[in-house]
């Protein structure tokens, strides 16, 4: 792991605030979206893939995995998927998507993997399924 | 001509050019290569036309170390031999199988397989194969692809598919006309008699289950009766040497390998429905024959990772309970029939819901292809290890000669083989996103009891030019006897990844030709 500098402090204290649920309040601005969770919800599925999916990953990667360390470049990737006051227009999505895929294929051409439950996954599919799982399940509302 | 040994008189004995021990894939076709060409040939059969059991349970014996067949199951003794229960899948083994390789202990064969390929070509028609091209790329339209594998990773071959020929059935016709071929069956070989100081066999000594005996002596002689029962008759036959024919070095019986098989052992979950349908498709067929596509493990990462070779077949995933439910319910519902066992099958749809539903989805609420799940059944090269060996056993079968006990167990490459082999499969498919891969074995776990052999015995009577590392020299003619050749996977050196048949009708036509040369 890198560092920690200034920047990576404020990237992960805005990762934290959109990963975790809130303990009282829903006044962070990521909580409220300027569009609505489907939305969210459909950028999400052509970025990454179908939202319950990622929550079931999620969930089995906190039981199985649970100190697993999350990378800047998840942390980044997460935040900028929920900047809910940047709408999914396709440009952005394209944007996105591209990046994703681009990370994904060089975490397998590099072995940047990990095993969860036998299946080999990206490990930023990995960190990116973790990180988002809270955040998701908290707009699907699924109980926690 | 076909006889039957009870025909012949008893004590008689019988000169011949050449003998050959065993009608099965090799035994036929050596004895159909000397069809019409003017030497007196004998080929003997064990058993009659059909299966008898009596004759059968000849074949029974023990086995230790990892699981293996009923030996009395895994090899059929009568007219065609095993090819009367092969699957009839064909493929040659790869370049470099032939290769001795650093990594792989005791490999390497006395030549390669360029050398070897005059003879996978006439091996064709015998088995009843199409063109000897076995490039997947050959195969497929114009609109079809193969998998996107990055270049020394995987590749794609077919196997082609016999009908599968039974040589007993196929081939009867022509033995019972030749005028130069005797094929006498239900004779069993009981003793191989050798002249210690002209290093040549004599003669022989051949039994019937009901008692008549009589010898053949023979110019030249060839055992074709299998990995497993080649090394039995030499050791057996103890007149110059107390450990057996042949068996100066001890390597009788040694090296004996199967292909170790895991089925449905890893799967491949598609992404987006992309792995093109000739991978699965269990009718696929070029030229009125079946071809089955197959994924291997390319010969750069194997020489890389230091593995043995490897090779897949992939099966569509078994539905759940649930899923089956539905489609049945779905099936009789749009026919407008009865449903029986209704609460049973409501009851698996409520236990699987997860799939259930996932299936009613892509069934009628998208265009999307649904995700496909695929399963590997691994078939790989084991390692030739000489602790892996046939051996004589105390009991004895109903013609006194002693009953055989296999140890069969594999090792550490082996294990790594299959590991890796899944592991870069992993990887390749993920970075083309054609899926995920789930492995079968995990990175420090042994190979699960589930791996069996393929009832592909090999080894046993090796091939080697060095008399000290073989039994037999690369004409496949035994070292200490010169006029006994060994015929059948027995001669193998090492296995490959592939089924065997197409190399021992291979082997056994080089053989032949050889023996034509010598005889001449």
């Amino acid at each position: 792991m890198s560092l920690i500098t200034r920047r990576t402090f404020l990237m992960s204290v805005l990762a934290a605030s959109a990963v975790s649920p809130p303990v009282h309040s829903s006044f962070s601005p990521v909580d409220m979206p300027r569009y609505f969770p489907d939305d969210m919800f459909a950028l999400i599925k052509e970025i990454i893939g179908p939202v319950e999916s990622i929550i079931k990953i999620g969930q089995t990667i906190s039981e199985t995995r649970p100190k697993l360390a999350v990378s800047l470049w998840s942390v980044e990737f997460v935040c900028q998927v929920f900047d809910t006051h940047s709408p999914p227009e396709p440009d952005r999505v394209h944007r996105l998507k591209n990046r994703y895929r681009k990370r994904i294929t060089s975490d397998f051409e590099d072995g940047r993997t990990t095993l969860i439950n036998g299946w080999m996954l990206s490990t930023t599919e990995v960190e990116l399924c973790l990180a988002m799982t809270g955040k998701l399940r908290k707009l699907a509302q699924i109980p926690l | 001509m076909i006889i039957d040994a009870s025909e012949i008189k008893a004590g008689t004995s019988i000169p011949c050019d050449l003998c050959i021990i065993g009608a099965g894939a090799a035994g036929i076709t050596i004895a159909r290569e000397f069809d019409g060409i003017g030497l007196n040939v004998w080929l003997l059969e064990s058993g009659g036309y059909e299966l008898e059991q009596p004759t059968q349970d000849l074949y029974k014996g023990t086995s230790t170390g990892r699981r293996y067949f009923p030996l009395d199951k895994t090899r059929l003794r009568y007219l065609g031999g095993t090819t009367n229960h092969w699957a009839g899948l064909c493929r040659p083994m790869d370049a470099i199988d032939f290769e001795s390789r650093a990594w792989i202990p005791n490999s390497g064969w006395p030549f390669n397989r360029d050398h070897l390929v005059p003879w996978y070509m006439r091996a064709q028609p015998i088995l009843d194969l199409g063109e000897y091209i076995y490039n997947a790329e050959h195969w497929i339209d114009e609109n079809q692809r193969l998998l996107p594998f990055k270049t020394g990773t995987f590749r794609t071959e077919v196997y082609q598919a016999s009908t599968p020929l039974r040589f007993g059935t196929a081939y009867r016709e022509q033995l019972r006309k030749s005028r130069n071929i005797t094929v006498c069956l239900h004779a069993n070989l009981t003793h191989l008699q050798v002249d210690k100081p002209s290093a040549q066999l004599k003669s022989l000594r051949i039994q019937t289950l009901d008692g008549n005996q009589f010898s053949i002596s023979p110019q030249t002689c060839t055992l074709a009766c299998g990995s497993i029962e080649n090394a039995r008759l030499l050791l057996s036959s103890k007149d110059i040497h107390p450990d057996g024919l042949g068996n100066e070095s001890g390597n009788v019986g040694r090296y004996f390998m199967d292909h170790p098989v895991l089925s449905r052992n890893g799967s491949l979950m598609t992404t987006s429905g992309r792995i093109p349908e000739i991978y699965y498709d269990p009718y696929y067929f070029r030229q009125r024959r079946p071809l089955y596509f197959t994924v291997l493990l390319d010969e750069v990462s194997q020489r890389q990772q230091q593995v043995a070779n490897y090779s897949a077949l992939f099966f569509p995933a078994l539905l759940s309970k649930g899923v089956k439910s539905y489609r049945r319910i779905s099936r009789k519902l749009s026919r407008d029939q009865v449903i029986t066992g209704w609460w049973q099958h409501i009851s698996n749809i409520l236990g699987d819901l997860d799939s259930v539903s996932s299936k009613f989805y892509y069934d009628h609420l998208t265009n999307k292809p649904a995700p496909l799940q695929l399963d590997f059944y691994n078939q790989w090269e084991q390692v030739p290890d000489p602790d892996n060996r046939v051996t004589l056993d105390r009991a004895r079968d109903s013609l006194g000669i002693q009953r055989v006990n296999i140890r069969w167990q594999l090792g550490e490459i082996d294990r790594r083989t299959i590991l890796t082999a899944h592991r870069m499969m992993a990887l390749e498919v993920g970075r083309t996103d054609l899926g995920r891969v789930r492995l079968g074995i995990s990175e420090n776990d042994p190979l699960p009891d589930t791996v069996r052999g393929d009832n592909h015995q090999m080894g046993t009577t090796r091939m080697h030019e060095n008399p000290a590392l073989g039994v037999v020299d690369a004409n496949c003619c035994l070292h200490t006897v010169h006029n006994l050749y060994m015929a059948g996977a027995s001669v193998f050196p090492t296995g490959g990844s592939t089924n065997p048949t197409l190399t021992v009708v291979a082997l056994a036509l080089r053989l032949a030709d050889h023996i034509k040369e010598k005889l001449a």
